[in-house]
């Protein structure tokens, strides 16, 4: 009659109790006792009774695992969504069940909290706006009546420093003792993806190197220019001088820090209203606004004066520049910057010379700064140019004579690139050292086209080169090598056993001549090196020893 | 009396004997697969606690059960049931049952419970033990 299975032992004494009245009822003792019968009835109902509890414990057991189950796998899906759900009836108070993330969007516990609170704490009036509007939202008797109302509420929050985007979702529910609806809303945090599309919009509209705006924000925005407002309308355009030179012999790092620096003189220049804009490469479009040719032209001669005073680094801050107004509402802006550019061009060649010179002297500056070259040395072989040149049975024409000029102030203008610790190492230079070392021709060839000298380039990338091709780059041989280059290595090298080098001590004159003679034909082209020989004390005049 | 402890899992409570202040505190849900498997040792030393401690020496008996299943609420019923039979012997056990202020159905339980045990049986909303 007893249910034998594990939930005895739950009821262990109930169980003893009734195999008590059993035996009770089974015993001869009892069996004319008048209460009898009623024990009887007793104990069968107790039995039935308890059998019924433990099935229903058995039951509401298995029920309630899997109800917890259930819940914890909900929990876990809501709370690793990354979305922030909650819910409230019309009281506006939170319900206790919320996603994970809401605690991290609002930095704390919210049930119970009014919404209102935790999503408008700072703003009054939207606060009381959107209470009328939720309030009317869970009296309101349709649908669309619904959808309405919550079109009105906002879809973007901002919650200590979030961006959330907001959703709201009508559910219907019987389990809420309030109402038969409740509001869900289903909150995101956007901060991050809207850094990430301001960042977008602002790598798309900004130079990257100089943060100015770019060509595509000027193209943009060049139909809102088009206004009466913006008249008298005028537009600079910059060119900068020297950045091919900068980069092919300085470095890109050098050329970029010359884009900067101009970039700051163009925005300290201008006033707020002003658009300065990097148009590609070394142009900017600098665009004003209500300026007027005067002001525009005060602006010019700002920029000049401003680049002027910038410290060279590497070489002297220097624009070309052309500028135009407009005061006439239909004058297409496109053809206004064409004008402003043609003007440019048109000054650049004005100023072509003068801009060359400078270029020369900051890279000359640049390289005794750098370097061990100094003045003294490059006047010695000037000198000595212009006396071999009389000396030569050749007649050299005046554009050789000036090319060797050159050369004995730009023969190592390479060297400024090659770090200095290179340049300045006593002992024996590493592989990797020497073939740095060895691309201060090349570098220094890459200037000089730059300045529109090729036949000095030319014989800037052959200084190194030996008579009998053992030299760099290319092993050019004998009368390969540019006549003006043989000539100036000859002084060159004489001067430097001479006069010594930082690592390297002087020699005697007749030192310095064994060892000319040691490398000639080897090193040096023998002929030169024998009338320079013979011409020694001609050439090298006694002050200049 | 030694220390008891018994570390909660994911469906049964946390057990904690503190000697020093003779309290026993059970606490968290309770929903195991064989409540009596699980309450059966606890309900054991209990009848040795009650056997050890002194006349009048004040025991409490703290609990906070946010979710316990049906045979879970049997086990509590017993263990409320051998606390009562100690005080009629003339021990002191005091039952504090803590529940969510928030939870109304929390509250409703311990109501529940107190209607069964005849002992001091004190509610106390949201008391973090």
């Amino acid at each position: 009659m007893v249910e034998n299975n594990s939930a005895n032992d739950l009821f262990y004494k109930e169980t003893s109790i009734l195999e008590n009245s059993i035996e009770i009822v089974h015993n001869e003792k009892y069996r004319d006792n008048e209460l009898l019968t009623e024990y009887k009835k007793l104990s069968k109902h107790y039995n039935t009774l308890l059998i019924l509890t433990k099935k229903a414990f058995k039951i509401s057991d298995t029920q309630s695992k899997n109800i917890k189950m259930r819940e914890s796998e909900k929990k876990n899906l809501l709370d690793n969504s990354n979305q922030g759900f909650l819910t409230f009836a019309s009281d506006l108070l939170v319900d206790r069940e919320y996603s994970m993330e809401c605690y991290r969007i609002f930095s704390r516990a919210i049930g119970n909290v009014n919404i209102l609170e935790l999503l408008f704490p700072d703003n009054e009036e939207q606060n009381k706006f959107c209470e009328e509007v939720l309030k009317a939202i869970f009296v309101s008797e349709t649908i669309e009546m619904q959808r309405s109302l919550i079109a009105k509420l906002p879809s973007l929050v901002q919650v200590n420093d979030k961006h959330i985007e907001v959703k709201y979702k009508m559910i219907s529910t019987e389990e809420s003792e309030q109402d038969n609806n409740i509001l869900m809303l289903i909150l995101s945090d956007i901060t991050e993806k809207r850094k990430v599309e301001d960042q977008v919009i602002y790598l798309s509209y900004h130079d990257k190197l100089t943060s100015l705006y770019n060509r595509a924000y000027v193209e943009s925005i060049l139909p809102q220019l088009q206004s009466e407002a913006s008249l008298p309308l005028s537009i600079i355009m910059a060119d900068m001088n020297g950045l091919k030179l900068t980069n092919d012999v300085f470095g890109h790092d050098s050329g970029d820090k010359l884009l900067i620096n101009a970039s700051k003189v163009f925005l300290s220049c201008c006033r707020q209203s002003d658009i300065v804009a990097r148009w590609g490469g070394d142009e900017f479009f600098l665009i004003l606004p209500g300026a007027s040719s005067t002001v525009c032209a005060k602006i010019c001669e700002r920029i000049k004066d401003l680049c002027s005073k910038v410290e060279p680094d590497p070489i002297e801050l220097s624009v070309s520049l052309g500028a135009t107004t407009s005061e006439n509402l239909n004058t297409n802006l496109t053809s206004l910057m064409t004008v402003a550019e043609n003007a440019m061009y048109s000054n650049k060649l004005i100023e072509s010379k003068r801009n060359r010179e400078k270029i020369i002297f900051s890279v000359e500056k640049s390289l005794h700064q750098h370097c061990f070259e100094d003045i003294e040395h490059i006047d010695r072989i000037k000198r000595a140019v212009t006396r071999f040149s009389k000396v030569l049975k050749v007649q050299l024409d005046a554009n050789a004579i000036e090319t060797m000029m050159l050369l004995a102030r730009f023969h190592d203008v390479g060297k400024a690139a090659i770090p200095r610790a290179i340049l300045s190492k006593a002992g024996p230079l590493t592989q990797e050292e020497w073939h740095i070392m060895r691309s201060y021709t090349e570098i220094g060839y890459r200037m000089a086209q730059s300045i529109d000298e090729p036949v000095l380039a030319q014989a800037i990338l052959a200084f190194r080169e030996h008579w009998d091709g053992q030299g760099y780059p290319y092993g050019l041989k004998g009368e390969k090598i540019p006549l003006v280059t043989r000539i100036v290595s000859i002084l060159e090298v004489y001067d430097v056993m001479t006069h010594g080098r930082p690592y390297k001590a002087k020699m005697r004159r007749d030192e310095a001549v064994e060892e000319l003679k040691r490398c000639s034909a080897s090193q040096f082209d023998p002929n030169l090196v024998l009338l320079f020989l013979n011409n020694l004390d001609y050439l090298v005049r006694s002050s200049d020893l | 009396m030694e220390t008891l402890y018994i570390e909660a899992t994911k469906a049964t409570p946390e057990v904690n004997f503190n000697p020093d202040t003779r309290t026993l505190s059970i606490k968290g849900q309770s929903y195991p697969e064989n409540a009596f498997k699980y309450f059966e040792p606890l309900i054991k030393w209990l009848d040795e606690f009650v056997r050890q401690v002194k006349d009048g020496e004040k025991t409490q008996l703290e609990l906070s059960l946010p979710y316990i299943n049906t045979s879970s609420s049997k086990c509590i019923m017993m263990i409320l049931e051998k606390s009562e039979e100690a005080v009629e012997k003339g021990k002191n056990i005091v039952v504090n049952w803590f529940y969510d202020e928030e939870n109304e159905s929390e509250l409703e339980c311990a109501m529940e419970f107190k209607e069964f045990a005849d002992l001091e049986f004190n509610i106390i909303p949201n008391r973090q033990i």
